[in-house]
């Protein structure tokens, strides 16, 4: 398989190299020999190699004859860059045998090079339809959805592709932890987006298009990158200098960003927000005094209200934190965060009952949460439910362990 | 008959008693000082609890943080030096205060020790200060080597300057870290310092809440126990990830935090929760072994005792809990179940409270 050879040298030459420049966004050069040099490589059980144990009738085996003639046609036509002619031939060999992955792969990405989206969601529809568990295919049919404008339907393909797996150092990698960000921008996800973001930060990729997106982010600005108005794109960058410094841990840097973002913005939205959750973790004082400054600018900002919430909550101060928490709930009641601190506030102050059922609730909305398991767990244990409790704990543990592991294969050195 | 009501009678005046006591001190937690408290002074609970008191004061949470004047480290170990790339760091003794100062060679900054932070088992760091600032000491005090070396957590390579050498600039959430859990008294209403209030260690009042309402309760004639809090009553998770936590570090928080690796293993709340047989009892809850009121054991033996109250013996006559039996030994249990981990950087081997059949040769369980 041209994969095969392709990682025994352990690169490939680009024939293509001065025509990648115009591919949207990450889209690069050595991407693209990666998706039209081979499958991914969990597509290795070709079913173009699989040889059918029985082949007693004449007309399959003029059939199979013709597939495989097909076949190579289209890998040669592939491989001289003869797209169009290339596409033709999978595609007779995909009539032939409908339930060929690798002709979905190859149909999918020669139509996606050629920017022709609709058509290689198609391609790439089908072959999730015939191999659900591959991760990268479910990317690529993501990436498909998000040019075609069907975000909802990109985002849930490019988080199931992102469970699945695609390798997490792999560029595909990269693009598709990209579009899953903005589309979290776009549905106004910003937590998640960040937590997405983040992993920008441990690889070390500070890109352009990773700062837009941080700061979108953090002034909580729910546009793709192109929809950002022209007036708003430099605010957007020096908060996303600030987002990604405060996500790198380069504390003095995201300080310099933000002092100059609130010197330009000082009653813009969200901006004193952003430096309240820049504040939060070294001096929370002073993170709650910009978190009320936001409620003036903004007084249905559900997300200070959660974290001012929290930070009372912190300090025993229930009467502040009680109704932050009840509002914030109120104004954003699909927001986990919000149900966690009104239900651990209403378990500090022994509304077990209400409790239970706000961090419920927040399970029900992140089921993936570790927190919240853990914050139900101590909500079912004060009810005295023992045996509910030990369940969230173990799902606490479980989560816990899950992260831990995807973390500990990120933080390996890459062998290449 | 009338002993057996006068025993019913008891066991619900007790469950009364206890009830009140969680009604009327509803939570308390050492890190979360509302801004106005008032506490009354260790010396103000030694008039009743004086055996307490005189044990407690032994104890490795009072002694967290020792009084430079007084301070046995800084005594016996009058001059320590240390040297990396160009620095040079001497912290020296004059009478009963002691300075710590770092020099290029050219310059030196020089500061007086005010805070010195841990009791000496493991080692000692040094909070300084300088213009309303503060500052963890880039190099810390360790026992075993009786030497100075990095402190735990700091870049151990050459600083970049002076003024990195000389330590850590702390935010001030991080300053009241320090003092929430170091001393008592010094940090309320979130990260506000009152440092003219320090008490020295984990003290009475900053894991039983401020003492005033209590004494005056007493001299009221009204139950004490009301007017208190009593950590002793919180359910064994409760207790262990929140209460002990708030300090000693539990699973929540590391759920938030990036792997520190080996180093998590000083973290017990957050080790324990991973372990098999844990639970919301009390019995493996962080008292079911540690008495925060005395020094710590150090003897196997008594720790047997405590892995016995749930555990069999292999011989299924002798008296011991009902659960499963070890099929090695009866004995010395935490030496395999809980082994010491080394943390190089710290010269200290911790024990592993994550309780676990430790098999040969096996990575570190993060």
């Amino acid at each position: 398989m041209i994969i095969q050879e392709k990682n025994k040298s352990g690169r490939v030459a680009c024939p293509r190299f001065r025509k990648c420049g115009g591919k949207p966004l990450f889209l690069t050069c050595s991407l693209f020999c990666v998706l039209l040099l081979g499958p991914a490589p969990s597509f290795a059980q070709s079913t173009r190699k699989a040889k059918p144990k029985q082949r007693s009738v004449q007309p399959q085996v003029n059939a199979e004859v013709q597939f495989e003639r097909f076949v190579k046609q289209a890998d040669e036509a592939r491989l001289a860059e003869r797209f169009e002619d290339a596409v033709a031939l999978y595609s007779e060999a995909l009539k032939i045998k409908p339930k060929w992955p690798d002709g979905w792969w190859y149909v999918g990405a020669i139509f996606y090079q050629k920017d022709l989206y609709a058509q290689a969601r198609d391609a790439f529809q089908n072959l999730v339809a015939l191999e659900p568990e591959r991760g990268p295919a479910w990317a690529m049919l993501g990436l498909c959805q998000f040019q075609t404008g069907e975000y909802e339907r990109a985002g849930v393909s490019l988080q199931r592709g992102r469970s699945l797996g695609v390798n997490d150092k792999s560029e595909l990698a990269a693009v598709v932890r990209y579009h899953a960000a903005i589309v979290h921008i776009r549905f106004e996800y910003f937590e998640n987006a960040y937590d997405i973001l983040n992993e920008f930060v441990r690889f070390g990729n500070e890109t352009p298009k990773v700062i837009e997106a941080f700061g979108l982010t953090i002034l909580r600005m729910p546009f793709l990158p192109n929809e950002i108005p022209s007036a708003q794109r430099e605010k957007v960058l020096i908060a996303g200098q600030a987002g990604y410094n405060m996500a790198a841990r380069r504390l003095d840097q995201a300080r310099a960003a933000f002092d100059t973002l609130l010197s330009q913005y000082p009653n813009d939205p969200n901006v004193h927000y952003a430096f309240g959750v820049y504040l939060l973790s070294q001096d929370s004082d002073r993170a709650l005094k910009e978190f009320k400054r936001e409620l003036e600018i903004s007084p249905n900002h559900f997300a200070a209200m959660t974290q001012m919430a929290f930070e009372y909550m912190k300090r025993d101060q229930f009467n502040e934190a009680l109704p932050l928490a009840e509002k914030a709930v109120q104004l954003a009641p699909k927001l986990y965060a919000a149900r966690n601190v009104l239900g651990r506030v209403l378990l500090d102050l022994d509304q077990v009952d209400r409790a239970i059922k706000e961090l419920e609730e927040g399970v029900k909305l992140a089921p993936a949460s570790p927190e919240m398991h853990f914050a139900l767990a101590r909500a079912y244990t004060r009810a005295g439910r023992k045996e509910e409790a030990a369940r969230e704990r173990e799902t606490f543990k479980k989560l816990q362990d899950e992260y831990n592991q995807k973390r500990q294969i990120e933080e390996k050195p890459n062998p290449q | 008959m009338f002993k057996k009501y006068l025993l019913i009678a008891v066991v619900i005046a007790l469950g009364i008693v206890a009830n009140a006591q969680m009604n009327a001190v509803r939570r308390w937690n050492p890190r979360r000082v509302p801004a106005d408290t008032v506490f009354a002074g260790d010396q103000a609970c030694s008039e009743c609890h004086k055996k307490i008191f005189a044990s407690a004061g032994n104890s490795g949470m009072a002694q967290a943080m020792e009084p430079v004047a007084e301070s046995k480290i800084l005594s016996e170990n009058p001059k320590l030096k240390m040297s990396v790339g160009p620095y040079t760091y001497e912290i020296t003794r004059n009478g009963k205060q002691s300075s710590y100062s770092v020099t290029d060679g050219k310059d030196t900054i020089s500061f007086p020790i005010l805070y010195a932070l841990g009791q000496g088992r493991m080692g000692q760091t040094y909070v300084l200060e300088r213009d309303g600032k503060f500052y963890e000491s880039l190099v810390s005090f360790y026992n075993e080597p009786k030497a100075l070396d990095f402190t735990i957590g700091a870049p151990r390579g050459v600083p970049k300057s002076l003024a990195d050498a000389a330590g850590r600039l702390l935010s001030a959430n991080e300053v009241a870290s320090c003092f929430s859990c170091h001393s008592t008294s010094a940090v309320a209403g979130g990260s506000q310092l009152r440092l003219e209030k320090l008490a020295h260690g984990v003290r009475c009042e900053a894991c039983h809440g401020p003492g005033g309402q209590h004494i005056a309760a007493v001299k009221a004639g009204d139950t004490p126990a009301k007017s208190i809090f009593n950590p002793g009553l919180m359910s064994g998770d409760e207790l262990t990830q929140q209460f002990c936590a708030a300090c000693h570090r539990g699973a929540e928080e590391f759920s938030l935090l990036q792997s520190m690796e080996i180093n998590n293993v000083r973290f017990q709340p957050y080790r324990i929760f991973h372990s098999k047989c844990y639970s919301d009892d009390r019995n493996i809850s962080c008292t079911a072994c540690h008495n925060p009121h005395e020094p710590l054991r150090e003897d196997a033996a008594y720790y047997d005792k405590r892995c016995l109250e749930c555990h069999s013996l292999r011989d299924k006559n002798a008296k011991a809990g009902g659960g499963t039996s070890c099929p090695v030994a009866d004995k010395d249990c935490t030496s395999c179940h809980m082994p010491k981990m080394e943390i190089k950087a710290a010269h200290f081997k911790f024990t592993d409270h994550f309780i676990r059949v430790v098999k040969p040769g096996e990575a570190y369980p993060n």
